[in-house]
C-alpha cells in the first residue's frame, strides 16, 4: 500500500489546522523547492532553485536550457513525482515555467504554472 | 510533557527524576547534522501519525533546519566559553593571556640581544694635535695599532676632545669593578641641536641583516645598562680593562648596543583617568626595554614612570610607598607581543593624567647569537660640541665581542599554559624542589628550558665537605678523619632456601639455590684470605704470548705452561714497560681450558706479552660430578651436609678435570675436621617443618668481612628509600667505599725490640702490647685503639735504604676485594722504617 505522507504548511490555503497531506503535500514541498533561492536555506547552499537569478536574463535557447536543468534536477530530488514536461516562456514583465509532473503510485498528472515577474 | 516538567521543577523533585523525559533526546547531538538528525528522529519517533514528511523541501523540515543551526551555534559558543576559561584548553591567544594575567604571570616577549661593542677606530674632524705638534684632524686612529707607537697617546687624545667637561680620560662619571674588570663610564658632549637617543647599523648575523643600536648607558646595581632614553641626556661610551693589555677582548674604550628598534609614542589624556588601559600595538616588544615618562606640553622629559609587576590594590600602594611618587604603570604583554599599559587607579597609584610618552623597542622574534666580529667595523658617527663650542663629529668604528648575548624569540603559548599554574603554585618563592623545578622556567622558556631540582639535604650542611649532596646519594663524598681503621673480621651468615626433599627439584635446587650461598661475597673473601698465598702464583719466569688479531681475546702461549689455566681465573698480562692488564680467564661450556691457548673476557690491549701472575678464581658454578654428589647425599637423607671448596686431590674430580679446587661432600668420620674462619665450607641442615610448603634447608658459613670503622669522625649516612640509578645501565648503583691511607706525623722508628708503645698503623693509632721479631717481619697483637677491632697483623720489614724486603709468606697482608682483585700492601720509598698498613 502506498504511503500517505503527513506535512505541514502555514501558508497553504488546503491545510486545515496547517496539516496538508497527498498530492497536496508533494506540491506544496515542490513548489518550495522552486521558490527557494539557491543559498537561501541554512546550512544548505546547494539547496534551491537558480531560476530567480534567471528572470532578468534575455530568454537565449541557453539560458531556456540552465533554467529546465535546474528544475528537473529538483524533480529528480523528489522520488514522488516523476517529470513529463517542462516549458519554459516569457513575456514583458513575467518569465514562466510549465511544468507536468505525474505523482507516484497515484494515477494523476498536475502541471504547475511558475509566474516569476520581473519587477 | 513539558508542562508537567515545568511543574516537576517547581515541586523540586530530583533532578534525575524530572530529566528522565529526555531519555529519547540525544544529548550526544552537538552540531547541525546531529542535532537534526537527532530532531526528525525524535519527531518521527513521537508523532507518527501527525508528520512523515521528512524531505528537504518540506517546510517543517526547514523549520527543524533552523532550530538545529541555533542549537549547532549555542553549543559551538558554549564548548568554545568553556574551553577557553581553562588554561589547558584554551585556543585563543587572549585567553591564555588573561587567564596567566590572573595567575599573575605575564608572558615573556622577545629579549633582544646586547653587550658590548669594541671601537677599533675613531676619527674626529676637529683640528686637535698630539703632543707633538702633529695633527690628529681627519685621521684614523687604529686601537692596538702596530704601525703607530703613539697610537694609545692619539686615540685618548681625539676622545677626550669629544667628551665633556666632566668627565675626562682617568674622571669617569663613574667607575665599578665587574668580575674582574674594570669599567669606566666617559659620556661624550653630544651637540644640542642633533641628539640622538642612539646610533643605529645594520649587520648580517645568523642569515638576516638585523638592526643594532649603541645606546646611552648607566651603570646601576652592579649592572652596565642601557640609561632609560632621555633626549637630554648625552651619549656614553664604557672604558673596560681587565688587565690582559691591548688586544684583549675586553680592554679598550666599548659603546653598549642592543638590537631592535627603539620607537616612542605620546599620549594626552586631558581628565584623570582611572586604571587606564593604553595598548601599544606594535609587535615583538623587548621584554625589557619599554620606558614610560611624563612629559611636558612640549614633549620634553619631565619625570619617569616607574615600572611595577602589579597594579592592583594592595601591590600598587607597596610599590607607591616603595617608589617615592605613585607614578607607577605595569606592562603586561598581549597578543603579537604587544603591550598593555596599566596605569593606576587614582588611589592606591597615580591615575593617568597629563602627557606621557612611551619608548619601546622592537625585536626580532627569533633565537640567535651574536657572535664575536659579526658586527664587523661598523661606523657610528655622533656629532659633538668641542671644547671651542664649536660642532664636531667624532667617527667610531666598533665590531662586535664576545660578551654579547642570545636574542631569544618570545615565550610560546604552549609555555604559558604550562608554566603559569606552576609559576602561581610556587609564589615567587622558592622553598621546596618543585618550588625550584619551576620559577626559573618563568625567566622565559627560550632562557631556560629545563629544570631538575633534587631534594638533597637539610640546611646547614658543612661548609668543610666539599661536595653537591653530603648524603652521598648523588655526589660522590670526600671525608677526611684520623680514628678510621679497615679490618677483616668473621663473618657469620644463615641463608634458608626453600625446598621439599620429597617433591622438589634438586637438580634445579642445587644448581640455583645452593650456589646462592656459594657464591656469597663473605666466602669469597675466606677463601682469598686463607688462600692468598696459594691462589696467587707468579710466574717465573713470565711466559710470552700471542693475540689472535682477528679477535683480541684468544690468548696463545706457544708453547704449554707449567701451571694450568682454568676457568674463572684472573690473570695479570704485562704489556710493556709498567703496562700491565688484569683479566679473568673466559668461563665457557667446555672446562677446563687447555694450558697453552685459553680465552679471557676482556679484549686485549696489545698483541703481545707475558702472563706474569695467575690468580686462582673462586668457581661458584658447579660441575657435573659436583651436582650428582650432592643430588645423592641429599636423596641419601636429611643428614646434615657439609660442602667444603677443597684443594683437587680426588681422583674421581679428575676426568674431566675441574679445577684446582672442587666443591666435595665433607666425610666427617674420615676426613680432617673442619675449622670456622680457615676453612671454606658451607653446612646445610634440612627441616621439614609441620607443613609441606615449609620445607627447607637451612646454610650456615662462616666467612670474612671488610670492615670500615671509626668511633667519630667518619660517618655515612644510610638511606635506602629511593634507589639512584645509573643513567646508562638502569641499574641501582651500588655504594663503593675507597679508601686512602694519609701519611702525615710519624713516630720515631720501632725496630729490633720488644715494644710496648702507643703507636700508629698509617694514622690509625693502635694498641700494640708487643710484638716479635720474626725472620724478615715482625708479628704483633694489635688492639685498634679506637674500634676495639682485634686483628692480628704483620709488620714489614725494610733495609735501611727504605726498600721493602720481599715478603714471604708469613709477610704478606691482602686486602682482596668480592671479585677476587687483590690489592697488596704497596710501601711508598721512606726512610723510616715504620710499619704501615
Amino acid at each position: 500500500m502506498a504511503i500517505r505522507f503527513t506535512g505541514f504548511s502555514t501558508k497553504n490555503k488546503s491545510a486545515i489546522n496547517h496539516i496538508l497531506t497527498g498530492k497536496d503535500l508533494i506540491i506544496e514541498d515542490l513548489m518550495n523547492h522552486i521558490m527557494t533561492r539557491k543559498g537561501e536555506r541554512v546550512m544548505m547552499p546547494t539547496f534551491g532553485s537558480i531560476v530567480h537569478e534567471m528572470i532578468f536574463e534575455p530568454l537565449t535557447p541557453e539560458v531556456k536550457s540552465i533554467i529546465e536543468e535546474d528544475i528537473r534536477s529538483i524533480i529528480e530530488q523528489e522520488p514522488r513525482v516523476t517529470l513529463d514536461f517542462i516549458k519554459v516562456s516569457d513575456t514583458d514583465h513575467t518569465l514562466t515555467v510549465s511544468v507536468t509532473v505525474s505523482i507516484v503510485n497515484e494515477d494523476e498528472t498536475v502541471t504547475l504554472e511558475i509566474d516569476l515577474e520581473r519587477e | 510533557m513539558s508542562q508537567e516538567r515545568v511543574d516537576n521543577l517547581f515541586a523540586s523533585e530530583s533532578w534525575t527524576a524530572v530529566y528522565t523525559a529526555f531519555t529519547n533526546v540525544s544529548l550526544k547531538a552537538y552540531d547541525f547534522d546531529t542535532i537534526r538528525e537527532a530532531l526528525i528522529d525524535y519527531v518521527s519517533i513521537t508523532y507518527p501519525d501527525k508528520f512523515n514528511d521528512f524531505i528537504s523541501s518540506s517546510e517543517f523540515v526547514a523549520v527543524l533546519d533552523l532550530v538545529a543551526y541555533l542549537g549547532h551555534s549555542l553549543s559551538f559558543r558554549l564548548d568554545m566559553n568553556t574551553r577557553e576559561n581553562f588554561l589547558d584548553t584554551a585556543e585563543r591567544r587572549e585567553s591564555v593571556l588573561r587567564m596567566a594575567k590572573t595567575l599573575g604571570y605575564n608572558k615573556t616577549r622577545p629579549t633582544n640581544a646586547r653587550g658590548f661593542l669594541k671601537i677599533t677606530s675613531v676619527t674626529t674632524n676637529q683640528p686637535i694635535a698630539d703632543n707633538e705638534g702633529n695633527s690628529l684632524a681627519n685621521r684614523t686612529i687604529n686601537w692596538n695599532d702596530s704601525n703607530n707607537a703613539d697610537w694609545y697617546e692619539n686615540f685618548i687624545d681625539i676622545i677626550n676632545a669629544s667628551l665633556t667637561s666632566t668627565s675626562k680620560i682617568q674622571d669617569p662619571m663613574a667607575s665599578m669593578v665587574l668580575s674582574g674588570i674594570e669599567n669606566y663610564l666617559y659620556e661624550i658632549n653630544q651637540s644640542d641641536a642633533s641628539r640622538a637617543v642612539s646610533f643605529s647599523f645594520e649587520a648580517p648575523v645568523s642569515g638576516a641583516n638585523r638592526r643594532f643600536e649603541a645606546v646611552r648607558t648607566e651603570f646601576k646595581d652592579d649592572k652596565i645598562i642601557e640609561a632609560e632614553p632621555i633626549e637630554t641626556k648625552k651619549f656614553t661610551i664604557i672604558n673596560r680593562n681587565d688587565n690582559l693589555g691591548p688586544a684583549s677582548d675586553r680592554t679598550g674604550f666599548f659603546v653598549y648596543a642592543k638590537t631592535g628598534k627603539l620607537n616612542f609614542e605620546n599620549f594626552t589624556y586631558n581628565t584623570k583617568v582611572s586604571n587606564l588601559i593604553e595598548t601599544i600595538a606594535s609587535a615583538n616588544i623587548s621584554n625589557t626595554d619599554v620606558w614610560v615618562q611624563r612629559v611636558d606640553t612640549t614633549n620634553t622629559y619631565s619625570s619617569s614612570v616607574t615600572k611595577v609587576d602589579n597594579d592592583t590594590r594592595e601591590t600598587a600602594i607597596y610599590n607607591s610607598l616603595r617608589n617615592g611618587n605613585g607614578d607607577i604603570v605595569s606592562v603586561n604583554t598581549i597578543d603579537n607581543n604587544a603591550v598593555e599599559l596599566h596605569y593606576g587607579d587614582g588611589v592606591f597609584g597615580n591615575a593617568a593624567s597629563g602627557n606621557y610618552r612611551v619608548w619601546y623597542r622592537t625585536t626580532d622574534n627569533e633565537n640567535y647569537r651574536v657572535d664575536r666580529n659579526d658586527v664587523n667595523e661598523k661606523v657610528i658617527s655622533i656629532p659633538y660640541t668641542g671644547a671651542d663650542k664649536k660642532n664636531y663629529r667624532l667617527v667610531l668604528t666598533v665590531s662586535s665581542t664576545r660578551d654579547f648575548s642570545e636574542n631569544f624569540a618570545a615565550e610560546s603559548y604552549t609555555s604559558v599554559r604550562r608554566i603559569a599554574p606552576r609559576s602561581y603554585y610556587s609564589q615567587d618563592r622558592m622553598v621546596n624542589a618543585q618550588d625550584y623545578n619551576v620559577l626559573p622556567l618563568s625567566l622565559g622558556s627560550n632562557i631556560i628550558s629545563k629544570v631538575k631540582a633534587v631534594n638533597t639535604t637539610f640546611a646547614g650542611k658543612s661548609r668543610y665537605f666539599e661536595m653537591d649532596d653530603v648524603t652521598g646519594h648523588h655526589s660522590n663524598i670526600s671525608i677526611t678523619g684520623t680514628d678510621g681503621a679497615v679490618y677483616s673480621d668473621t663473618d657469620n651468615i644463615t641463608m634458608k632456601l626453600s625446598f621439599n626433599r620429597q617433591n622438589g627439584n634438586t637438580t634445579d635446587f642445587v644448581r640455583n639455590e645452593i650456589t646462592k650461598a656459594l657464591r656469597h661475597p663473605s666466602l669469597i673473601n675466606l677463601f682469598y684470605e686463607v688462600n692468598k698465598d696459594y691462589a696467587k702464583i707468579d710466574l717465573v719466569p713470565s711466559v710470552d704470548f700471542t693475540v689472535d688479531p682477528s679477535n683480541k681475546k684468544f690468548i696463545d702461549t706457544g708453547t704449554t705452561m707449567d701451571e694450568s689455566v682454568w676457568p674463572g681465573d684472573f690473570v695479570k698480562l704485562e704489556l710493556g714497560a709498567d703496562d700491565y692488564q688484569w683479566t679473568s680467564v673466559y668461563y665457557g661450556e667446555s672446562a677446563p681450558v687447555a694450558n697453552s691457548k685459553f680465552q679471557v673476557t676482556s679484549s686485549v690491549k696489545k698483541i703481545s706479552g707475558t702472563i706474569e701472575t695467575i690468580v686462582r678464581g673462586y668457581r661458584t658454578r658447579l660441575e657435573v660430578q659436583e651436582i650428582t654428589a650432592i643430588k645423592n647425599k641429599i636423596a641419601e637423607s636429611d643428614d646434615d651436609i657439609i660442602l667444603k671448596y677443597v684443594a683437587n686431590d680426588d681422583a674421581t674430580y679428575t676426568a674431566p678435570a675441574i679445577g684446582p679446587y672442587i666443591w666435595k661432600i665433607h666425610d666427617a668420620e674420615n676426613d680432617a675436621p673442619l675449622v670456622e674462619g680457615q676453612d671454606v665450607f658451607v653446612t646445610l641442615s634440612y627441616n621439614s617443618g609441620i607443613r609441606e610448603s615449609e620445607a627447607e634447608y637451612k646454610i650456615k658459613f662462616t666467612g670474612r668481612k671488610i670492615v670500615f670503622a671509626s668511633t667519630e669522625q667518619i660517618k655515612f649516612y644510610y638511606g635506602n628509600e629511593d634507589l639512584v640509578v645509573d643513567n646508562e645501565t638502569n641499574l641501582a648503583e651500588r655504594d663503593k667505599l675507597l679508601i686512602n691511607y694519609y701519611n702525615g706525623d710519624r713516630p720515631e722508628t720501632i725496630i729490633n725490640d720488644t715494644i710496648t708503645k702507643y703507636m700508629t698503623i698509617g694514622s690509625t693509632p693502635i694498641d700494640a702490647s708487643s710484638y716479635v721479631q720474626n725472620g724478615d717481619s715482625a708479628e704483633f697483637d694489635a688492639l685498634f685503639a679506637n674500634t676495639g677491632a682485634a686483628q692480628n697483623l704483620d709488620f714489614l720489614q725494610s733495609d735501611n735504604t727504605g726498600v721493602i724486603l720481599k715478603p714471604t709468606d708469613s709477610t704478606t697482608h691482602y686486602l682482596v676485594s668480592p671479585v677476587g682483585i687483590e690489592y697488596p700492601y704497596t710501601p711508598e720509598p721512606d726512610t723510616n722504617d715504620v710499619p704501615s698498613v
